[in-house]
């Protein structure tokens, strides 16, 4: 068998069912996987290997007395600094919040346990998960950025340290990151994942969701900790999730529109070059492409985002703002003053024209089944100082709807460049399914870094 | 905008230096930008803003507590 670190997630549950892999092999495989890469790519903020291991030997005792607490079985999973986290520091990639122990679960952390998963450990993040820089670097090029925020766990997935992660979405933090690490990523329907318990950025934004090497792993992932949460009404209408049961249905007949203006003009040669061939495989799987017209008020939604985004940002940093102020670090510091000097009647015009942006979107999605465009501008840029661009994510974080990236090629600097797939609503399931099948006739999934 | 932003920030309770260390052209004109935006888009009066208030059962009001991570 192959080294243990290099399963995907649902190989290494099947094997871990089948009493064929322990949980301890598994984890151990991880552990001496981190030793090995974590120096280069510095993609956690913290791991607790001896309390990982415990972990592993208490479910694997519980395997050999024939239960399985789920699909997750014995999972090793990286999360997000912000994500709190039970008596293990929660420091979201700033001094301030230094040494600061939560003393519960966030809901997503809960119910990973509840499922099998072992928490491998806690994955960087940019400062309070804005735009100031993690140290991590991008595992195919360490002279280029992972993306962020969620740039530890893009990172750790991509360089096999766990085999999947939990990130958040603002604007494009767990889009664009997937794709600069040339990983699948999922930023669920608004109102899809429990966000209690995770600090927050801006509360109308903010998206949890997963990071994985495969469309499949994704699935069982979301599976194991999406639905209603009486701790965050904005889960109470999600409606019941079931992805694995259609993963595998051919997509065949669906609709995919592809933008005619806002991505074409911003994307890279290599990329757009990249998209080309999407198309083309999508088609010769039997989906039907066609050219969208997007509506008038789209670019404003997006606008409408960056400006709740602000304000949002601003409100829910304001108290530790007026207490520690000089140790925000510049972006961050830069968005709360902006955002609190913007208007109380213009962040409500913000919401208005949000609200007329996504019923236009609803409109939109009455003519086809799903809309494609590149993740990303460009493939993950030089540097460390930058974490990206989330231009191509921020509209669907505004409108809510679902966003899944996968792989799909390479630049000729040899980064790798995303997919992006939108669907309805709640119809993940239907993202989930073009995903899988693109995913099966391409091989750039398989391929991983040479660290 | 000096007032504005002097006033604002008394208000607040927070200290903002009249070049902020943080301060950068971008941030201004990105904002600028979305505010004009937003306001290019003709509403219907009735237009309500994408935010839903949902009020808590005493039941869902009671699970939660501990630890809000505030300093």
């Amino acid at each position: 068998m192959m080294e243990p670190y290099k399963l995907t997630l649902s190989e290494a549950a099947d094997l871990i069912r089948a009493k064929r892999l322990s949980p301890v092999e598994l984890i151990r495989s991880c552990l001496d996987r981190i030793e090995k890469v974590e120096p280069k790519v510095l993609a956690w903020a913290r791991i607790t290997p001896e309390e990982t291991l415990a972990e592993a030997e208490r479910l694997e005792r519980l395997l050999q007395a024939g239960t399985s607490l789920g699909p997750l079985h014995g999972i090793p999973i990286g999360v997000k600094d912000i994500f709190y986290t039970a008596g293990l520091a929660t420091e979201a990639g700033t001094k301030i919040l230094k040494g600061f122990v939560p003393s519960f679960d966030a809901t997503v952390v809960k119910r990973l346990r509840e499922a099998g998963a072992i928490l491998l450990g806690k994955t960087t993040t940019t400062e309070f998960a804005y735009f100031d820089p993690a140290a991590t670097r991008n595992p195919w090029n360490l002279d280029h950025t992972p993306g962020g925020s969620s740039s530890g766990s893009a990172a750790a997935v991509s360089a096999e340290m766990c085999l999947g992660a939990f990130g958040s979405q603002t604007a494009g933090s767990i889009i664009r990151p997937a794709a600069y690490c040339g990983v699948v990523g999922l930023k669920p329907t608004y109102g899809r994942v429990s966000r209690y318990g995770i600090l927050p950025f801006a509360w109308t934004l903010d998206h949890p969701g997963p990071f994985a090497k495969t469309v499949r792993d994704i699935a069982i992932l979301l599976e194991g900790i999406a639905g209603p949460d009486p701790l965050d009404a904005s889960t109470t209408f999600a409606p019941r999730l079931t992805l694995l049961a259609s993963l595998d249905a051919p997509p065949s007949g669906l609709i995919v529109g592809v933008p005619d203006r806002y991505f074409p003009e911003r994307s890279d040669p290599s990329v757009a070059s990249a998209f080309k061939e999407v198309l083309k495989v999508l088609e010769g799987l039997g989906m039907r492409i066609r050219e969208v017209t997007l509506p008038e008020s789209f670019e404003a939604g997006v606008e409408a985002g960056r400006l709740i985004m602000h304000v949002e940002g601003a409100a829910a940093h304001l108290d530790r703002f007026k207490a520690r102020g000089a140790e925000y670090s510049p972006k961050l510091k830069a968005l709360i003053e902006a955002g609190m000097l913007v208007p109380g009647v213009s962040y409500l015009r913000a919401q208005q024209v949000r609200a007329v942006a996504i019923q236009a979107m609803r409109g939109l999605f009455q003519e086809i089944d799903l809309l494609a465009t590149p993740a990303t501008p460009t493939p993950a840029p030089e540097g460390l100082r930058s974490t990206g661009d989330p231009v191509f994510n921020l509209p669907f974080t505004t409108f809510g709807l679902p966003a899944l990236t996968v792989p799909m090629g390479f630049s000729p600097a040899g980064l790798p460049v995303g997919l992006q797939l939108i669907g309805r609503p709640f119809e993940e399931a239907l993202v989930f399914r073009a995903g899988q099948v693109y995913e099966s006739a391409t091989e750039w999934h398989t391929r991983r870094p040479p660290l | 905008m000096e007032d504005v932003k002097r006033w604002v920030s008394g208000l607040l309770g927070i200290l903002v230096e009249e070049k902020s260390v943080g301060e950068s052209p971008e941030t201004w004109g990105t904002l600028a930008k979305s505010l004009k935006a937003v306001y290019t888009v003709p509403l219907d009066p009735l237009a309500e803003p994408a935010i839903t208030l949902r009020l808590e059962t005493p039941e869902e009001d009671s699970r939660r507590g501990g630890d809000d991570g505030t300093l």
